[in-house]
């Protein structure tokens, strides 16, 4: 079915369009509003809705702007035969369908053939009619939806033409349905929609159940085991309790015969300790009598040692003493001997010390003479030097520099008045008869005026005359500089204290003179030390006064002095090796005496020990004498002790005997074994006891745990758990199985349907993936599922892309209506086959979301459709984007 | 002078039959074993038995209820005639046991003051014979219990004329000791016959093993006077009590005396083909009858059946489980579609979906394992939707 041409008429903003559609593309361009999306509704109301009519669509169709009413014709060729389709729509509507080689059809019959040619039911309005062919109109604004379900509108034709086209690709039977639902019913009884076992299933139940029969057997054997192990405890701690009784009475009797042996042991122990206390006071008394003999036989052999001692020391007694008595006159003697060196050498240091003395005096007196000498030529440079001082300081202050300085300021003054005088006016008065006054100041004739300023003349006191000197400013600046210098030099010879530069320069002269005479005078003062020489003076007069008075105070006693200084240091020289010949003899003696001293010393303090020590033995003889008397008086004689000391001997021997012989019993006997013993039976019947009462306890609770009431009988309750586990699991098994068995049909049904479904809609598949590639590139592939007789599962899978197959609606708007797009091409492409090999296919602004480069490859993508057979109308209001389309353009508006 | 008595064993009352889910049928045939009493008392009066001799096992269990413990003197006292039992190992003497509670005491004396329980090994003596008890003190006794009666018994002192007979409980030479299939294991209890004095003992009357069967000339198993389990083997024939007369040096003479009423019978069946299913039908038929509530049967099938026979099966043997009192089935049977079951499934041209997944399944089908087993369920239970449909 091909549309050729269309005339639309006062519907809506068309006045009167007509269109004449190319064979295959067809491009309307158009402004908003230019009526394109109007003509597209035009054509498919004429096609599809029933011209007679009151309905919402036909009220929709009448214009506001053109009078009449709604109208479309189209021709269109369907099967070979050019068709005239002339429709007005409305109350009163009419249909006239006129083949070109027929007779016209009008009204119902012409309504019932268009039907028939289209492929749709007839007489439908309403929405089922605007629905008709809406996988090959595409509305504006409904391009990105889902197309499947325009398929599944289409399913009968489609799936028609798929199985033609899918050779030996059968579709299931009703029977095949209604089994596979009931298979799948069977399984959704058992399974959830992700495959677990559902939790109210038969199965589940009988899970369950097998758990709740797990439990009650766990239960139940937990019951008997516990039975088994009272049985087994009270058993053994039966068995138990009869050994420990055994144990017990053994331990017991061998506890009785340790206690009477301990009682024997505590007895003999008592007997041991007033053995013990006989045995000690037996020892205490013997000891005593032998202290006392041991006492006085100590005594004794002091007594006769002392004795023996005594005569030795008696007879050493009167040697010492005559030792002492020499060794004393040895050192009186050596202190004799010792004072008379002293003696003579005290006298020698007297002849020593005064021929010293002499000498000193000499000496003290040869530097005193010296130094009253230096100190008159002292002085002599001293008066000289005064003289000259005074003389410089009587003269005025000018020196060679100051005399320097005047010369200066004195050539500086002439040229100063020269300058101003041959700059002035000079006035002499040569006669006069009058006074005469020049500047108030009288000039005598004769005399000279240098006028070097405005000065009045007065001549008598008739004529004042005045005098200008020349020069002007010049010669007030030289008489200024004049004064200046002349003011300088008088200034210089105020300072320096003379009167002209003459009397400057014989002045410094004179003062070099005696400068250079007084600096000579200083350097013999210098040179003679004047300014130490009094001190020494001094010093020298001091000493020479103590050496004479040495002199004097030594010379009392002995000869005169020497007259000669050498004469002095020969008598010293003598005095020298006198005295240290009589120094050499002290020395001597000394020692001497000091020897003899300490060997009188020695002997003294000799001979003092001795004497102590027979002293001590004396007194010590006369105390043991005393003891030993005292002892015999108080213990009696030898004989009596004698006696006494032997009974107390047979005493002590008894007691020790009876303490041995019950010790000796006492060891027989055991004691610590016994004690031992004793606690190791004790601690055993504890022991025991111990294990009886928890035997006994353990007998009691197994006693008790055996005691039943007879409610019932856990063996039995045993027997029936374990029975009904196995046939809860048996049932388990046999749901399983049956479970299976439902799972496996269901999912083999479900394989082969997809299977089955796939091999279907492969053409169609294959066909839109064919529309894809133009877009998306090679490889790019559709998935379409068909299932419960609808198409359904629309997904693009691009190679390449992560994630593989995208539904639909995941798709962004762009891809979604090109996408869809290919889908309705690919169902109209299947589908024309049943028209005569082509069906138109229109776009209404269809591709709202694409970009130029899409763009670019839908017109590839349309093409192919064209090429295919397929009538490509394609509305838009930019016709421009469609230029690479080759199809014919027109222009709406 | 000879004496005549009734010997008996394990009644095991209280017998839970874990096996038998149904609480009515288990309770019928629970009861069955107290029935049995009033069996053995009325053989005790019409044969004139001085006394019954049980030996052992009396109870199933030493810690029996009170409801079982009361029926049980109820029985025992309506029986007329002194009863002595000696504890077997289900019933055993030991620590605990049901002869120790105060409930079977207070029973016993109220309702069975004939009854006397043996739990001590010495000479009992009766009017007209001595009884030598070899009770069982613990389940399993490491030692003979009739040690006793070899190992130093002086028992000149006895009467010389009363006839002696031993009671004793345990497997003689390997011999005994049968346990249920359904109950635990117990240890044995071993009996050395041949170790005792010859000549010394009249008669020794055995317990434990549930068929009867003499042992040599002088000792018989009496075996349980109601059977309790599937049978092993031919020479198993439980379901009696002994009458026996013995006398102090002579042979004993036994009678056994039927007193089963229940039947524990047990069939094995192989399918060769469908058309078996109602040769089995008829098998069952004959060797069960119509009547309910009377027969146990243990049933083996083995084999393979189509589909449909297999349901057939299944609805057949739900009619007998509901009729036995117990069907305890063993089934190995092999349900797989038949080849014309097959083709139904997978030669459906208008079906294709049902014909693959058929196909596919019998693939898996004819494998082994788990899987296998999975497939052939399924392709029965899409066999069945299909011809429901």
């Amino acid at each position: 079915m091909r549309l050729l041409s269309a005339t639309v008429r006062a519907y809506r903003l068309h006045q009167e369009t007509t269109v004449a559609f190319d064979p295959h593309r067809t491009l309307i361009g158009g402004r908003n509003e230019a009526g394109k999306s109007t003509l597209a509704e035009a054509l498919h109301r004429a096609l599809f809705l029933k011209a007679k009519g009151n309905t919402t669509d036909h009220r929709a169709m009448k214009s506001t702007i053109h009078p009449g009413t709604p109208e479309v014709e189209l021709s269109f060729l369907n099967g070979g035969v050019v068709y005239q389709l002339k429709k007005r729509f409305g109350t009163s509507g009419d249909t006239t369908l006129t083949p070109s080689h027929g007779a016209a059809l009008t009204g119902e019959a012409a309504e019932t053939e268009l039907a028939r040619l289209l492929g749709v039911e007839a007489g439908a309005s309403g929405k089922v009619a605007v629905g008709q062919w809406s996988h090959l109109w595409v509305w504006q604004g409904q391009s990105g939806d889902d197309p499947t379900p325009h398929a599944t509108s289409q399913k009968d034709s489609l799936l028609h033409r798929l199985q033609t086209l899918g050779g030996a690709a059968a579709m299931q039977s009703e029977r095949d349905s209604r089994t596979a639902a009931a298979v799948a019913a069977a399984y959704e009884e058992s399974f959830t929609s992700t495959g677990k076992v559902k939790a109210n299933s038969l199965l589940a139940q009988a899970e369950a159940a097998l758990e709740a029969a797990l439990a009650a057997e766990t239960v139940a054997r937990s019951r008997a085991t516990l039975l088994e192990e009272s049985v087994q405890t009270f058993s053994m701690a039966g068995e138990e309790l009869d050994r420990l009784g055994r144990d017990l009475t053994d331990l017991s009797a061998q506890q009785d015969q340790a206690i009477r042996q301990d009682a024997l042991i505590r007895q003999r122990r008592e007997e041991e300790v007033t053995l013990i206390n006989a045995d000690t006071a037996a020892a205490a008394g013997l000891h005593t009598f032998e202290q006392q003999e041991a006492q006085l036989a100590g005594i004794r052999q002091q007594l006769a040692a002392l004795a023996s001692e005594l005569a030795p020391l008696d007879a050493a007694t009167e040697t010492l003493t005559a030792g002492q008595d020499a060794a004393r006159q040895t050192a009186e003697a050596a202190v004799r001997a010792f004072e008379a060196a002293s003696d003579a050498a005290a006298e020698a240091r007297q002849q020593h010390d005064l021929a010293q003395s002499w000498l000193q005096q000499h000496e003290t007196a040869a530097r005193l003479a010296s130094l009253t000498q230096r100190a008159a030529q002292v002085a002599e440079h001293q008066a000289e030097t005064g003289t000259l001082q005074l003389a410089l300081a009587s003269l005025p202050p000018v020196d060679a520099a100051g005399l320097a300085v005047l010369q200066k300021l004195d050539t500086h003054q002439h040229a100063a008045s020269a300058a101003l005088t041959a700059m002035a006016a000079g006035l002499e008065l040569l006669a006069a008869d009058g006074p005469v006054l020049v500047g108030g100041q009288p000039l005598a004739p004769g005399e000279t005026r240098i006028l070097t300023e405005e000065s009045e003349l007065q001549l008598g006191t008739a004529y004042r005359l005045r005098i200008r000197p020349g020069g002007g400013i010049s010669l007030a600046a030289a008489r200024e500089k004049e004064r200046q210098a002349r003011q300088e030099w008088q200034t210089a010879l105020e300072k320096y204290g003379v009167r002209s530069l003459e009397e400057a320069s014989t002045i410094t002269a004179r003062r070099a003179e005696l400068a250079s005479r007084f600096m000579s005078g200083q350097a013999a003062l210098k040179s003679l030390q004047a300014s130490t020489l009094p001190a020494a003076l001094a010093e020298a007069q001091a000493a020479h006064a103590a050496a004479l008075a040495d002199t004097v105070r030594r010379t009392a006693a002995v000869e005169t002095a020497p007259v000669e200084p050498e004469t002095a240091r020969v008598l010293l020289g003598e005095a020298v090796r006198r005295l240290e010949l009589a120094e050499s003899a002290v020395v001597r003696t000394k020692t001497l005496r000091d020897a003899a001293a300490r060997t009188a010393t020695e002997s003294a303090r000799v001979l003092l020990q001795h004497q102590d020590s027979l002293r001590d033995r004396h007194t010590r003889h006369t105390g043991l004498l005393a003891q030993q008397d005292l002892l015999i008086t108080t213990h009696g004689d030898d004989s009596t002790r004698a006696a006494a000391l032997l009974q107390a001997r047979d005493l002590r021997r008894v007691a020790a005997g009876r303490l041995a012989a019950i010790r000796k019993i006492l060891e027989d006997l055991q004691p610590e074994h016994t004690a031992r013993n004793l606690q190791r039976l004790q601690r055993s019947l504890d022991e025991l006891g111990r294990q009886r009462t928890g035997a006994e306890t353990r007998r009691a609770v197994a006693a008790d745990q055996l005691r039943s009431d007879g409610s019932d009988d856990p063996a039995a309750t045993l027997a029936l758990a374990t029975a009904r586990v196995a046939e809860a699991t048996e049932n388990v098994h046999r749901l399983r199985r049956q479970a299976g068995s439902r799972r496996l049909l269901h999912e083999a049904f479900s394989a082969e349907q997809a299977a089955m479904a796939d091999r279907f809609t492969r053409p169609l598949a294959d066909c839109i993936s064919g529309y894809l590639e133009c877009l998306f590139g090679p490889g790019t592939r559709a998935a379409v599922v068909l299932e419960d007789q609808a198409f359904t599962g629309l997904q693009l899978i691009r190679p390449g892309h992560a994630g593989g197959a995208i539904s639909f609606d995941s798709l962004s708007g762009g891809t979604r209506e090109q996408t869809a797009a290919a889908v309705r091409l690919a169902m109209a492409e299947v589908l024309a086959v049943s028209h005569g090999g082509t069906l138109p296919v229109v776009f209404d602004d269809a591709f709202a979301h694409s970009d130029a480069t899409r763009l670019r490859q839908l017109q590839s993508m349309l093409d192919l459709a064209a090429s295919r057979g397929l009538q490509i109308i394609l509305l838009t209001h930019q016709p421009a984007d469609y230029a690479a389309l080759g199809a014919v353009g027109i222009t709406l508006g | 002078m000879p004496v005549t008595f009734l010997h008996t064993a394990d009644w095991q009352l209280g017998k839970p039959f874990a096996g038998i889910a149904d609480p009515q049928k288990r309770a019928l045939v629970q009861q069955e074993r107290l029935a049995v009493l009033d069996r053995i008392a009325a053989a005790a009066q019409e044969g004139g038995a001085q006394f019954i001799l049980v030996a052992g096992d009396l109870f199933d269990s030493p810690s029996a209820t009170k409801a079982t413990v009361a029926a049980a003197c109820s029985a025992l006292g309506r029986m007329a005639v002194p009863v002595l039992a000696i504890p077997g190992n289900h019933d055993h003497g030991g620590p605990g046991s049901i002869w120790e509670q105060e409930f079977f005491k207070r029973e016993c004396a109220a309702l069975a003051p004939n009854f006397r329980i043996l739990l001590t090994p010495g000479p009992v003596e009766l009017e007209h014979a001595v009884l030598f008890p070899c009770p069982l003190l613990r389940r399993a006794e490491s030692v003979d219990p009739t040690a006793w009666l070899r190992d130093g018994g002086d028992f000149s002192e006895l009467a010389p004329d009363k006839a002696r007979i031993v009671l004793a409980h345990g497997s003689v030479q390997g011999f005994g000791g049968s346990t249920d299939d359904e109950e635990a294991p117990v240890g044995s209890n071993r009996i050395d016959l041949d170790r005792l004095p010859s000549g010394s003992f009249d008669y020794i009357a055995l317990g434990d093993w549930h068929g009867t069967k003499a042992i040599g000339s002088h000792a018989w198993y009496s075996g349980t006077p109601e059977p309790d389990r599937f049978p092993k083997g031919e020479a198993n024939e439980p379901g009696h009590i002994l009458r026996v007369t013995a006398g102090r040096g002579t042979l004993p003479k036994v009678e056994r005396l039927a007193t089963a009423r229940l039947r524990w019978q047990q069939i094995q069946w192989t399918f060769t083909e469908d058309s078996s299913l109602p040769a089995l039908q008829q098998a069952l038929v004959g060797g069960l009858g119509q009547q309910a509530g009377r027969d146990l049967l243990r049933l083996e099938l083995s084999g393979s059946l189509g589909i449909a026979a297999g349901v057939e099966l299944q609805q057949s043997l739900e009619s007998w489980e509901a009729r036995l009192l117990r069907l305890k089935l063993t089934d190995l049977t092999t349900t797989a579609p038949s080849s014309g079951e097959l083709d139904a499934l997978t030669q459906r041209a208008g079906d294709p979906l049902i014909s693959r997944v058929a196909s596919q399944l019998a693939g898996v089908a004819a494998g082994a394992g788990e899987d296998a087993v999975i497939a052939r369920l399924a392709l029965r239970d899409l066999y069945a939707l299909v011809v429901a449909d």
